[in-house]
């Protein structure tokens, strides 16, 4: 069965503050795994945001997207967006809005939709985490939270609590490849 | 020595059009056009931002981790490079043979790259140019225009796509970031239940690939002479081919023609590919010129990629695609396999060979087996090489006994093609803007040249907020003339500002 609340992040896990989107979804879905009253939520995440994403929305109820910005303000903005048809699909790499409005001509209407812009301040091959970045992820996640129970009411019933999630650590340094996930030690 | 139109005899005289960055390419292209009073062109260059922080992220790395991280230079074709790695790194490993499951692991993997890279050029990247018109509106001249106008042929480019991620999730074992090669071998082979599911669909995925090869068959035929002439110009090139000439995208040796299409060196052994090519460099640009060292630097240039394959190879070997080449080097006496759009329909034929080969193997039980490693004695030097979507792709490492890499060497497909797609861009000029008022449509015409490639520049950055394409015209003494601007309506605005 699909999952009604699909979380997509994006970006270069190697590109400095690009790793806001991946790093982002990784850090929501241990907080799902430890709020099994939020309901069943995807979280899905890749290097860039491509047509065939637009396949991921089926059957969906709310997305959120999650990206780096270095346009949006400290430490993140969170706006509802609709399907667009925007300069985006010129280029290898798509904005949220076009992939709805792809959905929206080749399937259905597609679900609310909202994106979660987070300041990122450098992109280079190789760097780290900023530090500053790593303060406005822990911020996007509680918000992301807090979007969940509001845009999910039955998750906050089911809980009978209010929204109390709180986000874990997130570590500047997310640059290593461990062996244990990709290679195999000699 | 420079070639026609690379260098103006007095650049200071004449007015300079940037097109910044070039749309629909991967990463970050600019073309800057001189033209004089009369609008006649004198120089045109494309300059292409390498990065070439390659060597750094690689270097100090233990060496069974890069067939991992090298997938983090690319956004676009991770896989290629997961391969490529892989491939250098099983002769680090004194691997010479893979074991079979192994092997037809690694090629479902690069024929699921194949299939949904190509997909994906076509059917969202250049199938709005050539289904509309090179200089038709650009308000409809995009993929939702295609949807719009014909969603059958959208929607077929979107599950082939997906088709294409889901063979490379299954066998590289996940989505993104993909850990399935490894030096020596790979880790994981497929499940009776993940066979099932992807051959459920493989034959339709075959279907359609031929439905798109002739799609761009119709296209040429009803544009036969523009298409033959655009961008048109002769070239040599370099492929890898099996051991009897048969394409062959993951392994093989080196095969390269001169201009006049005659044999320079076949079946060379990749592992010195330093004894035939060099990369030249030329003040303007960032990115290298790769030549043939036994033309030189001014005569060697040669292009790689679904063109350069489908011409040089002797044969497909799988039968419907192998009907299709043969109808395209026939087709219209073979003018199309030399006219630089032909990169369009070969890419096709390429698709449809990597839909049969995946049909095949899904039905090759070595595909579920067991033996997944082979090792061998130890070396301190490899070289992998493939053929990537856009063309030959080279990796070579040094590592230590440490068994840290401490040298790595990448020339990545649209290196190979930097002066092949100069040379295009200068045909375009000389064809289309030479002498003409400069519109919008007018430069489309120029990138249409350059996605004919399908260069990818290996960024993968992509934060909101970036991505315009500004168009500037700008006098002798520095003062914008004209600004060509496309929106984040997609739309173009021409802006004449009100001179002092």
């Amino acid at each position: 069965m699909t999952a009604p609340t699909l979380i997509f992040g994006w970006g270069n896990p190697s590109r400095g503050d690009d790793a806001l989107g991946p790093l982002f979804v990784d850090h929501f879905a241990e907080l799902v795994r430890r709020h099994p009253e939020w309901g069943e939520v995807e979280c899905l995440t890749d290097f860039q945001l491509q047509v065939e994403h637009a396949l991921d929305l089926a059957g969906r109820q709310r997305v959120l997207f999650i990206d780096a910005s270095l346009d949006a303000p400290e430490p993140f903005t969170l706006t509802r967006i609709k399907a667009t048809r925007d300069d985006s699909f010129t280029t290898h790499a798509m904005s949220p809005q076009a992939v709805l409005k792809v959905y929206a001509d080749i399937a259905d209407e597609p679900p609310p939709a909202w994106l979660m812009a987070i300041r990122g301040e450098g992109f280079e091959l190789g760097e780290a985490l900023s530090a500053s970045a790593g303060d406005n992820l822990h911020a996007a996640l509680a918000a992301a939270a807090e979007w969940l129970m509001l845009a999910n009411p039955s998750a906050h019933r089911d809980a009978g609590t209010a929204p109390t999630a709180s986000p874990p650590a997130c570590h500047a340094n997310h640059e290593a490849v461990s062996a244990a996930s990709g290679g195999r030690s000699p | 020595m420079s070639f026609e139109l690379e260098t103006a005899t007095h650049p200071e005289q004449l007015r300079r059009v940037a097109i910044d960055p070039v749309s629909r390419v991967e990463g970050h292209g600019k073309v800057t056009i001189l033209l004089d009073d009369d609008n006649k062109v004198h120089q045109v260059r494309l300059h292409i931002v390498e990065f070439r922080g390659f060597e750094k992220f690689i270097q100090g790395r233990p060496y069974w981790e890069v067939p991992v991280m090298v997938q983090r230079l690319c956004g676009i074709c991770p896989v290629s490079h997961h391969l490529a790695a892989s491939k250098a790194l099983d002769m680090v490993m004194g691997v010479r043979q893979l074991t079979p499951t192994a092997e037809k692991m690694r090629r479902l993997m690069h024929y699921g790259q194949m299939l949904q890279s190509h997909a994906l050029h076509f059917f969202h990247l250049s199938s709005p140019d050539l289904l509309f018109g090179f200089g038709s509106d650009v308000a409809s001249r995009n993929i939702v225009g295609v949807v719009a106008a014909q969603p059958e042929v959208a929607k077929k480019g979107v599950l082939l796509r997906k088709y294409g991620q889901e063979v490379i999730r299954m066998t590289a074992g996940k989505r993104v970031h993909g850990t399935g090669s490894i030096p020596g071998g790979v880790n994981k082979s497929l499940s009776a239940e993940e066979r099932a599911e992807l051959l459920k669909d493989a034959y339709t995925m075959v279907a359609w690939s031929r439905e798109a090869v002739h799609l761009v068959r119709d296209l040429f035929a009803r544009n036969l002479v523009e298409y033959n002439a655009f961008g048109r110009f002769r070239s040599a090139g370099m492929c890898l081919v099996r051991a009897d000439g048969a394409m062959d995208l993951y392994h093989g040796g080196l095969r390269a023609r001169d201009i006049d299409g005659k044999p320079l060196f076949d079946h060379f052994d990749y592992s010195r590919y330093w004894d035939v090519i060099a990369e030249g460099v030329k003040p303007w640009s960032y990115m290298k010129f790769p030549y043939f060292k036994a033309f030189g630097p001014e005569d060697g240039s040669y292009r790689v990629g679904p063109l350069t394959r489908v011409t040089h190879c002797d044969s497909i070997p799988t039968p419907l695609a192998d009907k299709e080449r043969e109808d395209f080097l026939a087709y219209d006496g073979g003018s199309a396999a030399g006219a630089t759009l032909g990169y369009h329909w070969a890419r096709m034929i390429e698709m449809l060979h990597a839909a049969e080969s995946i049909k095949d193997l899904l039905h090759d039980d070595d595909i579920v087996g067991t033996d997944l490693m082979a090792t061998g004695e130890r070396q301190e030097r490899g070289v992998g090489v493939i053929e990537a979507p856009r063309g030959t792709l080279i990796h070579h490492y040094r590592v230590d006994e440490n068994d840290q890499v401490i040298r790595a060497n990448l020339i990545v497909s649209t290196t190979h093609n930097n002066q092949a797609m100069n040379t295009a861009v200068r045909e375009v000029a000389k064809q289309y803007l030479d002498g003409n008022e400069v519109t919008e449509g007018l430069l489309n015409h120029i990138e249409v040249a350059i996605r004919a490639f399908d260069p990818c520049l290996s960024c993968a950055t992509h934060a909101l907020g970036q991505m315009p394409l500004e168009v500037s015209i700008v006098g002798a003494d520095g003062t914008v003339i004209d600004d060509v601007t496309r929106g984040a309506d997609g739309l173009v605005r021409l802006e004449t500002p009100t001179l002092p």
